[in-house]
């Protein structure tokens, strides 16, 4: 069977292994997993970046952080009787890959603020939960959201492992097509997977353009890529 | 780096080490990464040592991995189980509908398998008395309380409260599997689980009440250590499932084949379940549970 | 000690740190070890190959930057899970399939920074360069490359830590280095002692590249120290 014929297939979009079903259960994990790793990280990186300390906490946890394996998070994980095999192993391990990008961007975002705009907003009063919300947390905006922007897009693609420890989602394909050496599944999956990537990308690169503040948006682009921890390859 | 890879690449490809000894070309035996398999790949190659023969052990991970890197000698022999790699070989020449040829009975099905094997430069040694089924398996809690001790019992119960399968990927579209279940015994299947194949993923499913009923290997360590009972296949769903070495015909020797015979004809069910009890839960290493075994039976020595 | 030793649950016959396994198998971690270190330096090396053209390329041929990016960017987005699979039956059972997985995400990640860091030479400096008489040549070789160091270095750094962790799904066609023995000690019945000591050291070795890595960044950069890494 072609890839073509696959996709057309009527089969192959019903049921619980059909693409909107593992669409979604892909979405699922990658949603819960971004929204653990954010409400540890921000608050972290945010608090330390205002108080500008923990320089080396913040970059070594976003370089380290790159190179510790999914694969044996996710085995760890799932061996725990606890939380063991399916999609709450896959989860978590993707919360932890995903909180070293948004700790190491929103931390430098945060304590690059310009100490003489700080002092301004200190003269003009400002105590430092506002001085953080109304002048760190906007000007920083476009690192704090790149740093979102790629944590999902990689946790969006390597949501497939799940399926190595049984969980669901696009992964399902892969592995299946592995097991039952059927390519064309192999390639629908991948498929499948790098088009809900490029989909996040998007989305999120619009909306990062839209919480940029007016006054950042002209230098923003082509400053933020620059300075951006170029993004961690880490769909493992 | 050219070179560094190309150092890489030699471990697994036949050997042109400066070492390289009147043994000839290196014999590279592939294994999955289930223990069992582990222990005997390193039986064959330990035994391969002493006759003479230069070998190595490369890890890999399943069949649909290791049989065509056999058939086009990337790997030189792996350790088999006769009904799995008959349907195997049978769905290959076939296609993927074709009528199951693996039965009961090993000898019919050893003829069967060398015939498919044959074409596809695939030598098939004898097999051993030693075999490891497919099985499935239930935890003890819920054998005890739902009364069930065969597959038999599973289709009567499985009509009043449909069961959740797991098993490898292609289980369903295996007659050793969710077909067979569902056509001899009658199973009423409910919803399948794609894990593995009696490994981790399953017995953890199992433990975890995720599935009913799984599919494990009878002699796995794991299978006792973990509370769970394997259900008698009262009706035969499953072949003989025998270890042989499978070699990859131009490589084969005299020295080979009688070495790994003398493996075969030296193991028995018993001694195999106790040999994985030894790795997967005692811990001791592959190669020294494979060693000991060998040296008991006075196989190390010439 | 690992603070994850605190936090996970042990039992007396399957630990989670054990210094007798770590003892006992010292030849298979070592031999990981190597395979780890080969693999990862041979990706790496290769995206290396790849990206230095094309990012010169892409600088001459400025039409050429959107679609060479995006598609790096696209090619990034497949699972490594896939990619391999896909690759295995071209390459078979060699290195090679997992060297050339590895360099397509290695790619972008040196690609982008390569082409960041030659673009951000300050127009002022390149002026001068060209006042002096330097041709396109000389301006790259003489003024752009020496100035964009340290970014294509970081961008090589960056590149080697996250190949480490990618290595292990390697494992699925036999060459995972570390990955192999977490994959095994799975379907070793849970065997945590060695999944946990083989996570371990594939963090030991990103940690070692990234020193080293950084101690070359300041010996070949000492004024670019910047305030992100």
């Amino acid at each position: 069977m072609s890839v073509w014929e696959w996709f057309t297939d009527p089969a192959n979009w019903t049921g619980e292994n059909g693409i909107p079903v593992r669409t979604w259960e892909q979405l699922e994990i990658s949603f819960f997993a971004m929204a653990i790793a954010l409400v540890i990280s921000l608050p972290v990186a945010l608090t330390l970046g205002h108080l500008r300390k923990g320089v080396f906490l913040a970059t070594n946890v976003g370089n380290i952080g790159r190179a510790v394996p999914t694969l044996g998070v996710l085995t760890i994980l799932a061996s725990i009787p606890e939380i063991g095999i399916g999609n709450l192993a896959a989860i978590l391990a993707l919360a932890l890959f995903a909180i070293p990008p948004v700790l190491t961007n929103t931390f430098t975002g945060i304590a690059s603020v310009d100490d003489e705009v700080r002092d301004a907003a200190n003269g003009m009063g400002m105590g430092g939960f506002a001085i953080l919300s109304k002048v760190e947390v906007p000007l920083a905006m476009p690192l704090i959201a790149a740093g979102i922007r790629t944590a999902t897009v990689q946790v969006v693609a390597t949501a497939s492992l799940a399926a190595l420890v049984g969980g669901g989602g696009l992964g399902r394909y892969v592995v299946d097509g592995f097991a039952l050496q059927d390519n064309t599944l192999i390639v629908a999956g991948a498929i499948l997977t790098a088009l809900l990537a490029m989909a996040a990308e998007l989305l999120l690169s619009f909306l990062q353009r839209r919480v940029t503040p007016k006054g950042l948006r002209q230098a923003g682009q082509a400053e933020v890529e620059a300075q951006e921890i170029p993004a961690a390859p880490a769909p493992a | 780096m050219a070179a560094a890879v190309v150092a890489l690449a030699g471990c697994s490809s036949s050997g042109d080490d400066a070492g390289g000894d009147a043994g000839g070309e290196e014999v590279v035996i592939a294994t999955t990464n289930f223990s069992e398999t582990k222990i005997l790949a390193s039986m064959y190659q330990q035994v391969l040592e002493a006759n003479g023969v230069n070998a190595s052990v490369k890890e890999l991970t399943t069949r649909e991995v290791i049989i065509p890197a056999l058939q086009t000698g990337e790997v030189q022999a792996t350790p088999e189980y006769l009904g799995s790699l008959t349907e195997f070989l049978n769905k290959e020449a076939n296609g993927a509908d074709a009528e199951q040829v693996a039965t009961e009975d090993a000898a019919a099905t050893y003829d069967e398998a060398v015939r498919l094997a044959e074409p596809e430069d695939l030598t098939l040694l004898e097999p051993s008395a030693a075999q490891d089924q497919n099985s499935f398996a239930v935890t003890g809690e819920f054998a005890t309380a739902n009364n069930l001790t065969t597959l038999s019992d599973l289709g009567t119960y499985s009509q009043e409260s449909a069961i959740t399968l797991g098993g490898p990927p292609e289980c369903p579209k295996r007659t050793f599997c969710q077909l067979g279940l569902e056509e001899i015994y009658n199973v009423q299947v409910d919803s399948f689980l794609p894990l593995d194949a009696g490994g981790p993923l399953t017995i953890q499913a199992l433990q975890q009440g995720k599935v009913d009923t799984g599919l494990v290997f009878s002699s796995s360590g794991s299978v006792s250590a973990n509370d769970l009972v394997v259900l008698e296949d009262d009706q035969g769903l499953q072949p003989a499932e025998n270890i042989l070495p499978a070699l990859y015909t131009p490589a084969v020797t005299d020295t080979i084949s009688e070495a790994l015979d003398s493996v075969s004809q030296a193991l028995t069910t018993d001694e195999l379940q106790q040999l994985n009890a030894a790795v997967e839960i005692d811990r001791q290493s592959v190669d020294q549970v494979a060693e000991d075994f060998l040296t008991e039976k006075g196989l190390l020595s010439q | 000690m690992s603070p994850l030793a605190a936090v996970l649950p042990t039992e007396a016959a399957n630990p989670w740190l054990s210094w007798d396994y770590v003892t006992s198998n010292s030849e298979e971690l070592v031999a990981a070890g190597q395979e780890h270190l080969v693999l990862t330096v041979s990706s790496v090396l290769l995206a290396m190959i790849f990206a230095f053209p094309l990012a010169l390329l892409v600088r001459r041929y400025r039409k050429l930057e959107a679609p060479v990016l995006g598609l790096s960017g696209v090619l990034y987005t497949i699972p490594s899970l896939a990619l391999i699979s896909l690759l295995w039956p071209i390459f078979g059972l060699t290195p090679w399939t997992v060297i050339i997985a590895l360099a397509v995400y290695a790619l972008l990640v040196v690609l982008r920074n390569t082409v960041v860091g030659l673009d951000s030479v300050s127009e002022n400096v390149v002026d001068a360069a060209r006042g002096m008489g330097m041709g396109k040549r000389q301006l790259l070789a003489k003024v752009e490359l020496p100035l964009a160091v340290p970014t294509i270095l970081a961008g090589i750094r960056i590149a080697t830590v996250s190949t480490v962790g990618m290595v292990t799904i390697g494992a699925l066609v036999g060459y995972g280095g570390f990955g192999t023995l977490i994959l095994s000690g799975f379907q070793n019945n849970f065997y945590h002692a060695q999944i946990l000591t083989a996570t371990l050291c594939c963090v030991l070795l990103a940690v070692m590249f990234e020193v080293l890595l950084q101690i070359v960044e300041r010996i070949t950069a000492p004024w670019a120290r910047k305030q992100i890494v």
